[in-house]
This record gives C-alpha cells, structure tokens and sequence, in this order.
C-alpha cells in the first residue's frame, strides 16, 4: 500500500493498476499484433518509388527482406516479398535487382544492401538496431507497416489498398544519407 | 477582388489573375517524370491547377484527364474532336480544319474564354484572343495526356481561362521514349503525316523531334454565295524540337523551339468565314533547381506570330503579335501539411497592324506589359480534407505606339490597372470510394490585343469606310463560378461516376465588332466606326454526369449527359446571344472493347437544338435556328505487329453531312492510317 502522506489520494495502486493494465496492453497489441501482410501490390508500390530517390545507385541493387526467424509467418511473408521482387510482379522490370533474406537476429547483414524491407510481425523493439545499422550503410528502410515510418525509423511506409498512400520520413531520410525529388515530395505524406 | 485604373478611379472591378496567374500553369510542369508518378499512384499526376505536382483524384477543380490509350482510341488527329468526349465541352466546327471549344456554353467563334496550353506555354493567340487548333505544333501521338480544367476556377490559370483551360501534355525526351510515326489517308483528299523522335543522351540529356503536316479539301456543302470564293485546300506543317537535361545536381534545364504554318477558312467572330494564313513561332527555356529553400523554377518563352486574314468584305488585313513570358517561383514544404508557391511573372504582348492593299495606310502598335506577384497555399488539414487556396496582384500597363491615321477618333491608348484575385477549393475524401468538391472562383477575360487598341481603316464594298478602332478602357470580363462536385468509385462494375453543379455569372461581356455612333464624312466618303464594347452580363447554370470504367474482359465505357441553362441581359441578342446559342442538353455515348490485336470504339453524341449567329447578308448577324442532331465517329485498330497498327476511322458516319451549326455542314470523313512505334 503507497503511503497517502506526500501522495494524491487520487494515485492509489488500484488506480495505477487501472491505468497501466490497458496501456499495457494496447503496447502489447501494438507490439505483436498482426495488423497487416504485405500485398503484392504493396511490393510493387514500393518498387515503384524507386526512380524518385536522388543518387540511387547503379548497377544490381540488392533488396534485404527483415523477417523474425522466431515466428514463421513473417518468414512466410519475407519470402513472398522476395519472390515478388524476383519476379518484378507489377513492374519496376527495368531495375537490375535481386533480393535476399535477413533475419532480424543478424542484422549487420543488411551491409551490402540498397534496400531493407520490413515483412510483417517485425517487433518495434528492433526499429533502432535496423535503422542503426541501415543509418550507417545508407540503406532505404520501407515496410507495409506504417508503425516503423511513423517512428522515424523507416524511411517509407507504403499503403496500396485502398489508396495508394507512400508514407515518408524526412527525419529517417536524412539520417541515412538518403533523399527524393521535389515530385516525389509533394505527392506523399511527411510524417 | 479589387481593380483600379488610372481612368477609372471610381470604379471597383474585380480582376482576377487567379494563382498560377497569366500562363502560369506548370512551368515545373515539363520537368516532372509523369510515366513513373502515373505508374506510382495508380493515376494521372498533373501540375496544371495549382502548379505543383498532385494526383488527379486530389486536384481543387473539375478537372478531366484524356490518356493516350484514349485518345488512340478515339481515332482522331484532331484535339477538338478529341475533347468532343468530354462532358461540357462543346464544338463548333465551321469548316475541315476551322475549330472553336466552348466550356459550358458561351460559345462563338475565336472562342476567348478558353486558355490553351502545350506543356504549359501558351498557344492562345492574344490577336483576338482564340486558338488555332489546326496550328498547333504537336503530334497527336506524343500526347500523354490532355487535361481539360473547365469553369472559371480555372482561374488559377489566368487571364483568358475565364471559361477553362487545356494543357497538353507531351513525353517527356528526359523520361519517355516516344518514337513514332504515322501516314493517313482519307476522304477530301485528306493526307497527313507525323513524326516524333526522342532519344536519351548519356544518361542526362534527352531530346525530341516532331514534324508532320496535313493537306487535304475543306467541305464541299453548300456555303453563302459571298463566301463562295474562300480557301477549299487546308494544309497545316509544324517542326518542333526541344530538349530537358538533368545535371544530376538537382538541377534541370529545357529549350524548345517551334515552327507552325497553316492556310484554311472558317468562322470568325464576325460570324463569317475568313481565309487566313497563320506563322508562329516559339522559343522556350527554362529551368528547375532543387534548392534548400525549395523548388526554384524559372520559365521564359516567346511566341511570334503573324496572320495574313481575308474577310469577307474588306481584303488583306494583316497583323503581328508577339508575346513574352518570364516566371519565376519558389515551391516548398512547411512541415508536413503545408505546401507553397510563390511566384513572379512579367509578360509583354504587343500587336502592330500593317497597311495592305488598299487599306488606308496605317502602323500602329499596341503593347501591354503584365507584372504580378501571386502564390499558392496547400493545406492538408487531415489524411482526408484538403485545402488550396491562392491569391494574386497584378499591374497591366497598355502602351501605344507607332502611327496613327489623322481620322483616327481614339487618340490614346494608355492606360493601367491594378488587380488583386483569389481562388479557394475544398477536396474532402469522406471515404476510399467518395470524394467531394467545393470551389469558388474567379476568371477573368482580358480585352484582345485587337479589342484594345488596334486601329484600321478599309474600304469595302460600296464606297465605305470601315473604321475599326481598339477601345483601350474596356473593362475585362469577370466570372465568377460556384461547383459541387462528388466522385463515386463503384468497383462492382469497375466504374467512377461523377457528378457536378455549378453556377457562373459574367459581368461585363465584351463584343466586337460594334458599330459606334453615326458615321463621320471624310471627304464625302463614309466612315463607319465600329468597336469592341462591353455589352452586358449573362449568368449560367448547369450540371454534368459522368459513369465510366473499363473492365477487366476488355470493355470499356464512358457515358454523359450535360445540362446547360444560359441566360443574357437583353443587350446580348444579336452580338452574343449565348442564351440561344447554348444547347440545353448533351448526350456522350463512348463503347469500347479489345480483344487480342484488335480494338473497337464508337462515339455516339446527341445534342439539342440551338440559335446561332450567322452573318447572312449586311453588316448586322442573325438568329438561325439549328436543328437537334446526332453523330456517331468509330475506330477499327489491329496490332499487326507490336510496333505497327492499322486504323479504320471515321466521323459523322450516320449521314453524308450533318448541319451542326450555322456553317457550311459538316461532312462525313473517313480515315485510313498507319502508325508505327519503334
């Protein structure tokens, strides 16, 4: 029992208890919570932002898929993400690409890569280490999941139903090295 | 809206140069990659009513967009009958070649009210303020899109956008590989062909090349005995070369020139047919630069052009009009809601009317310098409520030089006037399939360079003198339009309907010519004066509903009915007579189907009758009633190979010859062509 003496009656542990049980589990939810698989046409979309990025670089670009190798259907979506990328499903044809697999308990293997795409069921509390890691190597961030640009930790968050919505975060742009066109600017919404 | 002249102090007008101002549209517009924002958003990205890049979905204004996929479709080189498809678009066709696009009524020919653009520089001819659509230096297949903004709010364009606007919008050489050519060949002899080449220069550079021309005979369907001897053998060249660079700097460059030519007859604004042979020519550049402090645009042109005109009763009237064009503007983001435009423009008009043949000699030359100040404001107020609005100040000084006839009764032809203008739009998308509009705006319609101060004098038949004088304290046309509009994707039938109401007033319609006063005796011979004069105000109501899509098994449609209700002040009958001219009701039927290598399209219209203005005899136009009428245009394509198709096309193929209006009728024509893409 907290002593009422210097305290609000208002703050009694069952209040708190009250208080803090839903938040934590709206955090809970938040966390772990499914909200999402990545469409094709999400796959697409993000390919397609692709010529409006300033000094992209030449030559084969390889596109790293985060997946949490602790929960298999974001393995599953990391693997359709990158057959999607191999097969240029709904265009981008003309970019020299290949994709690869990265788990999220390796992430310095994203060194290398131009792009890093979230599949679904990445945990939040990994957001820092990936955008560390994609800070320092210069790497595009997107992911279907609006919770990672919304935290300045992905560079793009990319809606393709029912709207096509591209998500940017000039914060995370800026901190790796990475920016757009004008066009592309005033198309999208800034986080 | 606040207007001052120097002559007029008392007078409060509102003058609107809305926010993109005179010409303003898209000077950033040339730059952009459209291919791969269209591919990106899944729909048109246009900069044309606001002058930064939006998707069409989100834009402040009725705004329609033709694709190329549509206008291949339609199977027509000419852009009029291109824009015949699009509802509240009406066309006067007064000859082969000889076009005027009307937006919601208030037609007539040398149509003022509609501002024309390619790519964003002006085509419109400030001599009466018209465009000579058979004089455009394009090729229709390097069109990517033709967007079509109607009602004055498309005053965000300008002056002379007072009706609406039409950008043309080409490949991009930088971005867009359009390589093409076609041949056709129809009835009336008709022969065209067209070329457009592009090609990428190290990676930063790209360049293209259009050329292409059309000769052919102009209807043989009964015309007025005096207008009998007129030109029967249309024929239009143009060239065209341009190139965009990108520095890889976050800067990019442009340069183009054009070269247009044509001779034809048809309808001119005194309601008679007139010959006329037509040289433009254009220089443009410009450039973009990403800076810290936003988007950096600049854009110059020149545009000269000079017409060689027979009227009917008075030979050889020539005229040179030369207009200049600089821009400069700033776009930026302030935070993440926020998007702004600011800008500079200076523009220079100037006219000179030469003596001729046995017109009394005269070399007078009028110029107006335009400088304004105008920006933008884009407000993203939530994930589904957008707001524009814009405002502007303009300063117009009219300017006369050169020599005057000592006859002349107008001595002076300087004068200025002040303007400030606004504009504001509303786009709330309530829900993924529901958008909604609401726009207030304000057009305006400037005086013509021959409105305001251009003076000659010709004899005509019987031993008169007509003395035409410009009138330099013309009030300009203001008006005014109110528009809801709603958007409903219904992807059960792979459609969007749309809908729209809107009101419009015009104060201060401007006629010309206008007989002034009794006639003067100057040496025994009569002098007759006449000029342009503002005659009174008109209002129009009306509505447009539209349902079109396309389906996943090859089938597409686009169906419209259009309601106009115009109604004048008395003092229009006989000058304008918009009222009567207007037809009250217009239907558009568009079925298409592919299947493999083929494709079919038809084009049914239906519009209601009218009362047009005719010059049939004297000096004075009259009524003629038009009866209602149909048309229906086809095309047949076949893909012979990836690279090449054939196309079977024709107009008006119901009848031999359809009376649309006034004019000589219209004849039926068919089409033969073959286009290539390598």
């Amino acid at each position: 029992m907290i002593p009422e003496q210097g305290y609000s009656p208002f703050f009694s542990m069952r209040r708190l208890v009250r208080l803090a049980l839903p938040i934590a589990c709206m955090s809970m939810l938040l966390a772990t919570s499914p909200a999402y698989a990545t469409d094709t046409l999400d796959v697409a979309t993000a390919l397609k932002t692709w010529p409006f990025m300033n000094n992209r670089p030449s030559g084969l670009i390889v596109v790293a898929i985060l997946f949490d190798p602790a929960n298999p259907e974001s393995k599953t979506d990391a693997e359709s993400i990158k057959s999607d990328i191999e097969k240029r499903t709904g265009g981008a044809k003309y970019i020299n690409m290949t994709a690869k697999l990265v788990s999220i308990s390796d992430v310095s293997a994203l060194a290398g890569a131009s792009v890093a795409f979230l599949a679904k069921d990445i945990s939040p509390e990994k957001f820092d280490t990936i955008n560390n890691v994609a800070i320092a190597n210069h790497i595009l961030t997107v992911s279907a999941d609006l919770t990672c640009v919304r935290a300045n930790k992905c560079i793009l968050g990319v809606v393709s139903k029912p709207r096509v919505e591209i998500y940017y975060s000039p914060q995370a742009a800026k901190a790796a090295g990475i920016s757009f066109g004008s066009t592309f600017n005033m198309l999208v919404k800034q986080i | 809206m606040i207007y001052s002249s120097k002559h007029d102090r008392t007078r409060i007008i509102p003058l609107v140069m809305a926010v993109v101002g005179l010409s303003s549209t898209s000077a950033y517009g040339q730059m952009i990659d459209y291919g791969s924002a269209q591919a990106l958003f899944g729909e048109p990205v246009t900069t044309s009513v606001t002058g930064t890049p939006q998707r069409a979905s989100d834009v402040p204004a009725n705004m329609t967009i033709i694709t190329a996929d549509e206008i291949r479709q339609s199977g027509s080189r000419s852009i009029p009958e291109i824009l015949s498809r699009v509802p509240g678009l009406d066309i006067l066709r007064s000859s082969a070649t000889i076009y005027d696009v009307g937006v919601r009524g208030y037609q007539q020919p040398f149509q003022p009210r509609l501002l024309v653009l390619i790519d964003g520089r002006q085509v419109f001819n400030d001599d009466y303020s018209r465009t000579e659509w058979n004089n455009l230096p394009v090729n229709v297949d390097d069109i990517r899109q033709i967007e079509v903004v109607k009602g004055a709010a498309s005053a965000l364009f300008g002056s002379n956008a007072a009706g609406g606007v039409v950008n043309i919008v080409t490949y991009n050489p930088l971005y867009d590989k359009s390589r093409t050519a076609n041949l056709s060949f129809g009835t009336q002899n008709t022969k065209s062909g067209d070329a457009t080449f592009t090609e990428h220069l190290g990676g930063f550079e790209g360049i293209k090349l259009s050329a292409g021309g059309m000769g052919g005979d102009n209807f043989d369907t009964p015309k007025l005995a005096y207008e009998s001897g007129f030109n029967d053998k249309p024929q239009h060249q143009y060239l065209s070369a341009s190139s965009v660079s990108d520095t890889n700097t976050g800067l990019k460059t442009n340069l183009e020139v054009t070269y247009s030519n044509s001779q034809e007859a048809g309808a001119d604004l005194g309601y008679n047919i007139q010959n006329s042979t037509d040289t433009n020519y254009s220089l443009r550049g410009g450039f973009s630069w990403e800076t810290p402090y936003g988007l950096i645009v600049n854009d110059n042109y020149f545009n000269h052009n000079y017409e060689l005109a027979d009227f009917v009763l008075t030979p050889h009237l020539n005229s040179l009009v030369d207009l200049f064009v600089s821009k400069l503007e700033d776009q930026f983001r302030l935070g993440n809601d926020n998007t702004f435009r600011l800008a500079l423009e200076t523009r220079r008009k100037s006219i000179n009317q030469s003596a001729s043949d046995n017109m009394v000699p005269q070399n007078n030359e009028v110029d107006d310098n335009i400088y304004a100040v105008s920006g933008t404001w884009l407000w993203q107020i939530n994930d589904k409520l957008s707001w524009t609005n814009a405002a502007r100040i303009d300063h117009s000084v009219l300017h006369e030089g050169g020599t005057l006839d000592q006859n002349s009764v107008v001595t002076d032809y300087n004068n200025s006037l002040n303007a400030f203008s606004g504009n504001s739009g509303l786009v709330y998308h309530a829900t993924s399939a529901d958008t909604f509009r609401a726009t207030i705006g304000q057009g305006i319609q400037l005086p013509s360079m021959i409105q305001n101060g251009v003076s000659f004098a010709v004899p005509i038949i019987g031993g008169v003198v007509i003395n035409s004088e410009g009138n330099p304290h013309l009030k300009p046309t203001v008006v005014d339009n109110y528009e809801l509009g709603y958007e409903r994707k219904v992807p059960d039938i792979f459609s969007t309907a749309d809908f729209s109401i809107f009101y419009e007033t015009n104060k201060d319609l401007v006629a010309y010519p206008i007989v002034v006063g009794a006639p003067r005796f100057i040496n025994g011979t009569p002098w007759i004066l006449t000029q342009a004069e503002n005659i009174g105000d008109s209002h129009g109501v009306g509505s447009e509903v539209e349902l079109k899509g396309n389906s996943p098994a090859g089938f597409r449609w686009d169906t419209s009915y259009s309601w106009a209700s115009v109604a004048d002040a008395a003092t229009l009958a006989n000058t304008l007579d918009y009222k009567k001219s207007t037809p009250e009701s217009h239907f558009r039927l568009l079925l298409g189907y592919t299947t493999g290598p083929w494709e079919f399209d038809a084009n049914g219209q239906l519009v209601t009758s009218t009362d047009m203005l005719r010059l049939l005899s004297g000096q004075t136009p009259t009524g003629v009633p038009v009866a209602g009428y149909t048309s229906l245009s086809a095309r047949i394509g076949y893909n012979i190979t990836d690279n090449y198709t054939i196309a079977l096309s024709g107009t008006n193929l119901t009848r031999a010859d359809t009376q649309e209006n006034p004019y000589p009728a219209i004849e039926r024509q068919v089409f033969l062509g073959l286009t290539g893409k390598f």
